[in-house]
């Protein structure tokens, strides 16, 4: 089931198209990895779901339904470009929005207590904005993106201005909301966060997508068969093992341990590898290089540009 | 519809609450009182007699100069030199020098007023209004015409206007009123207009706007703030009127003692009977209850209810393209 089902949207700014012809869905209950180099067109797609902007083609659904103007109750954004009235306390403030997004007003009051006990910001309630720094602010612009309890929750760049404790503390809330039903739709360029949360990406690039579904099955189909091999012994053994469907891609000395790239080709399986290996070097350790999605993520963008080039 | 009043609350509380709204709104009626208290005291320092000489070498006005409650004008057949060069121990304000006359249209250009300093305009146009009016008389008597017959010729009409229901209309009343209400509706576009592009602006530049806009259409966020802003400003207004007038009530009354306004009004008639000016008690009898009936002849809710509507019209217009600026 796809809480969120883009049909063939199209995106227009004057003369620049900002997307093109994209169909994509969100599984409900993921977290969904939207990547793409700067300008691709996420903001835009995330702009249309948000209701913000309207497409010039194509269709969304939300939970099966044609996106309307109720559901915005039941998405939380936190933009990447976010901020708050700098002159207001916090407190009234987080309830001001909470209110926007349909909470009545002792709901929220009581909701976010227990958000601004969760996050050990208690004492803030009365301060104002300003007195803020930004990391603090950050914080309260998080909660009163979750604090409604949304079906959907579309996060661009949430880490950028967190230092690594808070990250880590936002981390751990979208893990618990993700366990709690909650889908995520993440907007990111620190891979190692699509790597940590994601279930499932789409890759956008120059407004089209290029390549969506669940993270294991992409790095499955961008696997290369090459695995990493630790040995010691010496190197004209391990040529003498690799003949025929082995490829020796690198082999570096690491004080007294080899460490050597091969590439299975043709039909050989790593049974068959390992057999040839056993008895002419001492195997220390072995392991798949499966590549990761800064890999894919490069490989893909680069790749297209030199096709447009 | 809840969202705009959400959004009208904070728009109209955030503003209220502020520091420069508590300061401007007693600010305001303090300025206001401040200016009509110096006005005030200004005319009182203004108050003490002035004394002027009067050297009439042309023997056309004598007599005719008349003192009052402000001016003493005594007439001196000393030098004029001598007399300014004197003024200081004589305590004259000034001398009016009025040369010989070999013609009275040479004495037109010819009256000089020597003071101490620059004389007031009041000062001036009463000496003025004296010497046209002897010159006048002179120059009646010079060409044979009788001045009581011309007096008697001299023709003043008056138009009354009524409305086909035969009510009397006072067209320049109106046009003030209706001056003084554009004024300030025109006050109130500019001001709370332009509150209206700064609040845009700081949604923009605290990029705020982003996350309002994904749980409110941007015309509902605009709506609420245009609405927000027009409350400030009318609470603003109302609190201005009801200052105002206690901060009137309160220099009024601290300026002139105990006297009540009616024990002052008659005190001032009774000063202008006693002065014997040209405005006497009738006349102002008269002015005063042609005032009143204007006033009556005003259609209060039509005027409120116009005032209204152009007050808002106008606002929302230009505060939605100062909104757009913004």
């Amino acid at each position: 089931m796809s809480i969120i089902s883009i049909k063939n949207v199209t995106k227009r700014y004057a003369s620049h198209t900002a997307l093109s012809d994209i169909n994509l869905d969100v599984p409900a209950g993921s977290v969904f990895g939207l990547l793409g180099p700067n300008g691709a067109g996420k903001t835009s797609l995330i702009r249309i779901i948000n209701q913000i902007t309207a497409p010039d083609e194509g269709e969304v659904f939300f939970n099966g339904q044609p996106l309307k103007e109720h559901h915005i109750n039941e998405i939380g954004y936190l933009p990447e470009e976010r901020g708050l009235y700098k002159k207001m306390e916090v407190g009234e403030q987080a309830i001001y929005l909470a209110q926007l997004k349909g909470l009545s007003r002792s709901e929220a009051v009581s909701r976010l207590k227990v958000w601004f006990e969760r996050f050990e910001i208690k004492s803030w309630w009365r301060k104002k904005v300003e007195e803020l720094s930004k990391g603090m602010a950050q914080k309260v612009q998080f909660i009163v993106t979750v604090v409604h309890e949304p079906k959907l929750l579309i996060l661009d760049e949430p880490f950028s201005g967190f230092d690594p404790i808070n990250a880590n503390l936002v981390r751990n809330e979208l893990l618990r909301l993700r366990d709690e039903g909650t889908t995520i739709i993440l907007s990111t360029h620190r891979m190692e966060s699509v790597e940590e949360l994601c279930s499932h990406i789409a890759l956008i690039n120059l407004s089209k997508k290029i390549l969506d579904g669940p993270v294991k099955d992409i790095k499955k189909t961008y696997r290369s068969n090459t695995y990493e091999l630790e040995y010691s012994g010496n190197t004209i053994s391990l040529a003498n093992s690799l003949w025929g469907d082995f490829e020796l891609l690198e082999n570096v000395k690491d004080e007294e341990i080899y460490r050597a790239k091969i590439k299975l080709a043709g039909n050989a399986t790593t049974n068959d590898l390992l057999k040839s290996l056993i008895g002419n070097v001492s195997i220390n350790g072995f392991k798949e290089l499966i590549p990761g999605m800064n890999d894919i993520f490069i490989q893909l963008v680069s790749s297209k540009q030199e096709v447009v080039q | 519809m809840s969202k705009v009043k959400l959004i009208i609350t904070r728009e109209y509380l955030s503003r209220v609450r502020k520091k420069s709204f508590i300061i401007m709104t007693i600010v305001g009626p303090l300025l206001m009182g401040g200016i009509f208290a110096s006005v005030f005291l200004l005319n009182k320092a203004d108050s003490e007699i002035k004394t002027i000489a009067i050297v009439d070498e042309s023997h056309i006005f004598e007599g005719k100069f008349k003192s009052n409650e402000n001016v003493e004008f005594i007439y001196s057949s000393a030098d004029v030199n001598t007399l300014r060069k004197s003024s200081k121990d004589s305590s004259y304000f000034g001398v009016l020098h009025i040369p010989p006359a070999t013609n009275l249209a040479s004495l037109e250009k010819a009256v000089i007023l020597y003071s101490e300093s620059t004389p007031g305009i009041d000062l001036l146009s009463r000496i003025k209004f004296t010497l046209e009016k002897e010159i006048n008389t002179s120059k009646y008597i010079d060409a044979g015409i009788d001045e009581k017959k011309l007096q008697q010729i001299k023709t003043n009409v008056d138009i009354q206007t009524h409305d086909m229901e035969n009510n009397k209309t006072f067209s320049s009343l109106y046009t003030a009123v209706g001056f003084a209400g554009g004024l300030l509706i025109y006050m109130f576009i500019f001001i709370y207009g332009a509150m209206v592009m700064r609040g845009v602006l700081e949604e923009k530049t605290s990029r705020i706007v982003e996350v309002i806009i994904s749980s409110v259409k941007p015309f509902q966020l605009m709506l609420g703030k245009i609405l927000g802003i027009a409350l400030v400003g009318l609470t603003q207004f109302l609190l201005w009127i009801v200052l105002t007038f206690f901060v009137f009530q309160a220099v009024s009354v601290s300026l002139s003692g105990e006297k009540s306004q009616k024990e002052q009004m008659q005190e001032m008639m009774a000063q202008q009977k006693m002065s014997g000016q040209t405005t006497n008690v009738e006349m102002d009898d008269s002015m005063q209850s042609q005032m009143m009936e204007a006033i009556d002849s005003l259609n209060i809710p039509l005027l409120m209810g116009m005032f209204l509507f152009y007050f808002i019209g106008g606002y929302l217009l230009y505060s939605a393209l100062f909104a757009a600026i913004g």
